[in-house]
């Protein structure tokens, strides 16, 4: 994936012999007559950090929910390891090994810290070890296990989703706009986190308006526009794609 | 790959051939829960000032055990001789931070840990004191004690220093002398009381399960003397077949008396029955009087219910409840009614007592006899269907029988196994089930069967997997020819 594309071909950059984790082949997606993703080829290589960037309504958190099964394609084939999975439901998806980590975060607020952490148990992993793996990472989150998540800053609110997430033990995690209403700082360590995750082999493909913290962690990036995805490359190639798309060229 | 799974299968053939079955002992239960929970002398303070986050706001049981038991089976025993509710005994580490537990307290839990081992006791001599065990078919806690006393413990300590011995499991005896446990003089103000045993069981038995819960003690003395009792003793017991519930009970209350004169009622006591029993009336004089100085008697109140095979009973001897404004003001007047009540007490310092407690909250209930039970089972799957057996809408018959030696029994009409886990008498009517439709149980059939039946199940499960797949492709197939299905990608 070294090539920058400025078209709708299809990105295949991962070696043929090992099937991608994530493959996307013209996928569409409409809410009623309004067509969202208008034919979207993607790629995420197994263990990489893909950083999917576009500005608001490009289609980006559209995408997220039809790879999770949130939302069915009206057409096009999305793989999972090599497996063929359009149409899969939410669950069927999460205990295959995706895990999405929501806009908004999504943290139950009238549970408390730990009770959020323990909704991770369902994906049959002991609570224990979700308890100590989520407050080994995040400190923070031990000090205020018996608050009401509702009561926590939005760092720390994003740090439970980040946890809650990890506690399904995911192969495939999508993070949708970590950085939406936190300060710079917060957002910094977060995504600190997000290259700690990704260095144990976890597949991420973070989704993101401000470009620069992704672009910071991420091993290849692509860039939405219109519903398709009109640039794929290295972070410092789609910098400047960045710059000619957002500013006409000037930087 | 092919060797380790050759190897794979071959283990799992040789331990199904190997698996011993069932043990006899098993239910043939499919599902149950239930819980036994007996507590003689049961104290409630109602004051919203004290801050406390529960309703109401000081909850004590004296001689409090429970036994709850759930499917798997999973069960908890529990025995405390002096139990805050279960706000504060069961919450006591998130009232006060980290891992605390409320200290006077045994637990036994099936399956056992650290905390709660198979059995369980805390014991101030031999005999007196609280004791658990726990098993796969019997959950059991006890309390038996020789009373509470009420010297002149310090105040602010509260809890006097024979209490203080159940502390932190001590397992031995350390008292050669068996005295009752001293307590506060506020409790003491409160209830004195000697004898006490309280017991809750739950026992899962081949074809029934049952919870049974039993609280008596003597010489109660309330209220600093004020009122007093003889002596209680109450049952109540939930059996469910899985098909059917039933409950029963039983209540006898001995003689009360108002300022150590002994007021008779009946054949020397007071018989309590269930609610279609006509109570003997209390003497207006007696009632009116009390209700003076804010003291009301309420006697035997009952609730349960039958509903197919989930039966709920509930039964308190006595309640009585005590308005602290009139009482104070009572206290106070020295012509009012409450006057010439303690003029008739002898020795009793009432007034001493009294006072502290009535600068305690304006409403406190005291339960003599608060015993509950609770079980619902279901039947196993036995490959025939549901069982026909009567279903829902069970009766609410508040049951009766003759009285005897005066004691009521209390519940319904039919009568239990007298015995847990024995069947039901013959006298039970037991739900038709057509014989030829049982399955014979897992151990008497051919090992070779079983694994047959294995190599179905996995080749339908292949089946299924494969049209699970085709329908998640929405009936098509890959237009780049990978097949369809649900990956694990955490196998990489």
């Amino acid at each position: 994936m070294t090539q920058v594309e400025h078209d709708h071909n299809h990105n295949h950059a991962a070696p043929r012999s090992a099937p991608p984790i994530l493959e996307l082949i013209n996928v569409h997606a409409a809410y009623g007559r309004i067509e969202v993703l208008r034919g979207v080829d993607l790629t995420v290589p197994r263990g990489a950090v893909l950083a999917l960037l576009g500005a608001n309504g490009a289609g980006k958190t559209t995408l997220l929910r039809v790879i999770s099964g949130l939302m069915e394609p009206t057409e096009g084939d999305i793989h999972l390891g090599g497996m063929h999975v359009s149409g899969a439901s939410p669950d069927a998806l999460t205990r295959a090994g995706v895990t999405m980590v929501p806009e908004g975060r999504g943290v139950f607020p009238n549970l408390t810290v730990e009770e959020n952490l323990w909704l991770g148990s369902y994906s049959g992993r002991h609570v224990d070890k979700i308890l100590t793996e989520a407050y080994h990472r995040f400190p923070r989150l031990k000090e205020r296990r018996r608050q009401l998540a509702g009561s926590l800053s939005g760092g720390e609110q994003q740090m439970l989703s980040l946890a809650r997430a990890l506690a399904a033990d995911p192969a495939l995690l999508l993070l949708d706009e970590l950085s939406m209403g936190l300060a710079p700082l917060i957002v910094e360590s977060l995504y600190d986190r997000v290259a700690e995750i990704a260095e144990q082999g976890v597949s991420i493909l973070v989704v993101e308006q401000f470009a620069s913290s992704a672009l910071r962690v991420a091993d290849y990036a692509a860039v939405m526009h219109g519903g398709r995805v009109v640039a794929t490359g290295e972070p410092d190639e789609i910098e400047s794609v960045l710059t000619e798309l957002y500013f006409g060229g000037t930087a | 790959m092919k060797r380790k799974m050759l190897v794979l299968v071959s283990v799992a053939t040789a331990a199904t051939l190997m698996w011993p079955g069932p043990a006899s002992g098993e239910t043939s239960l499919g599902g149950y829960t239930g819980t036994a929970t007996a507590i003689p002398i049961h104290v409630v303070v109602i004051d919203p000032v004290i801050p406390l986050p529960s309703d109401p706001q000081v909850d004590v049981g004296v001689g409090f055990t429970r036994s709850s038991v759930d499917t798997g089976p999973v069960s908890r025993a529990t025995a405390s001789y002096l139990w805050p509710g279960n706000v504060l005994g069961d919450g006591f580490g998130q009232l006060v931070g980290g891992d605390a537990q409320y200290p006077i307290q045994v637990n036994s839990k099936y399956p056992a840990t650290d905390a709660a081992p198979a059995k369980n006791l805390a014991q101030l001599t031999d005999g007196n004191g609280m004791y658990t065990d726990d098993n796969d078919t019997t959950t059991h806690a006890k309390v038996v004690g020789l009373g509470i006393a009420g010297p002149d413990t310090n105040i602010f300590s509260n809890i006097g220093k024979g209490l203080g011995k159940l502390f932190g499991n001590k397992k031995d005896a350390s008292v050669s002398v068996p005295v009752p446990v001293e307590v506060s003089r506020t409790l003491a103000g409160i209830v004195t009381l000697q004898n006490v045993v309280s017991e809750s069981t739950a026992t899962l038995g081949p074809k029934t399960f049952t919870t049974s819960a039993h609280a008596t003690a003597s010489d109660i003395s309330l209220l600093g003397g004020l009122i007093s009792i003889n002596g209680f003793d109450m049952t109540a017991k939930s059996v469910s077949d899985g098909k059917k519930a039933v409950n029963t009970g039983h209540a006898e209350i001995g003689g009360i008396g108002i300022a150590k004169n002994l007021i008779t009622l009946g054949d020397g006591s007071i018989n309590l029955g269930s609610a279609h029993i006509k109570l003997p009336a209390l003497p207006d004089l007696l009632v009116n009087s009390l209700k003076e100085i804010g003291i009301s008697i309420q006697s035997m109140q009952t609730t349960h219910t039958e509903d197919g095979a989930s039966g709920t009973f509930a039964a308190q001897g006595l309640v009585i409840t005590v308005d602290t404004k009139p009482l104070r003001s009572a206290l106070n007047a020295p012509f009012g009614i409450l006057g010439q009540i303690i003029s008739m007490l002898p020795s009793n310092p009432l007034t001493q007592q009294l006072s502290s407690l009535l600068n305690l909250a304006p409403k406190f209930v005291i339960t003599i006899g608060d015993v509950s039970t609770s079980a619902s089972a279901s039947p196993a799957f036995t490959g025939g269907g549901f069982p026909t057996g009567p279903t829902g809408g069970g009766s609410n018959g508040d049951g009766g029988g003759s009285v005897s030696g005066g004691g009521v029994p209390i519940g319904s009409g039919s009568v239990p196994p007298s015995t847990p886990g024995t069947q039901p008498p013959a006298s039970t009517p037991q739900p038709t089930q057509n014989a030829s439709l049982e399955l014979p149980g897992l151990g008497k059939i051919p090992r070779l069967v079983i694994l047959g039946a294995l190599a179905l199940v996995a080749a339908a499960a292949w089946l299924f997997r494969m049209l699970g797949g085709f329908l998640l492709g929405a009936g098509r197939n890959c237009a780049y020819g990978l097949s369809t299905g649900v990956p694990d990608l955490r196998k990489g």
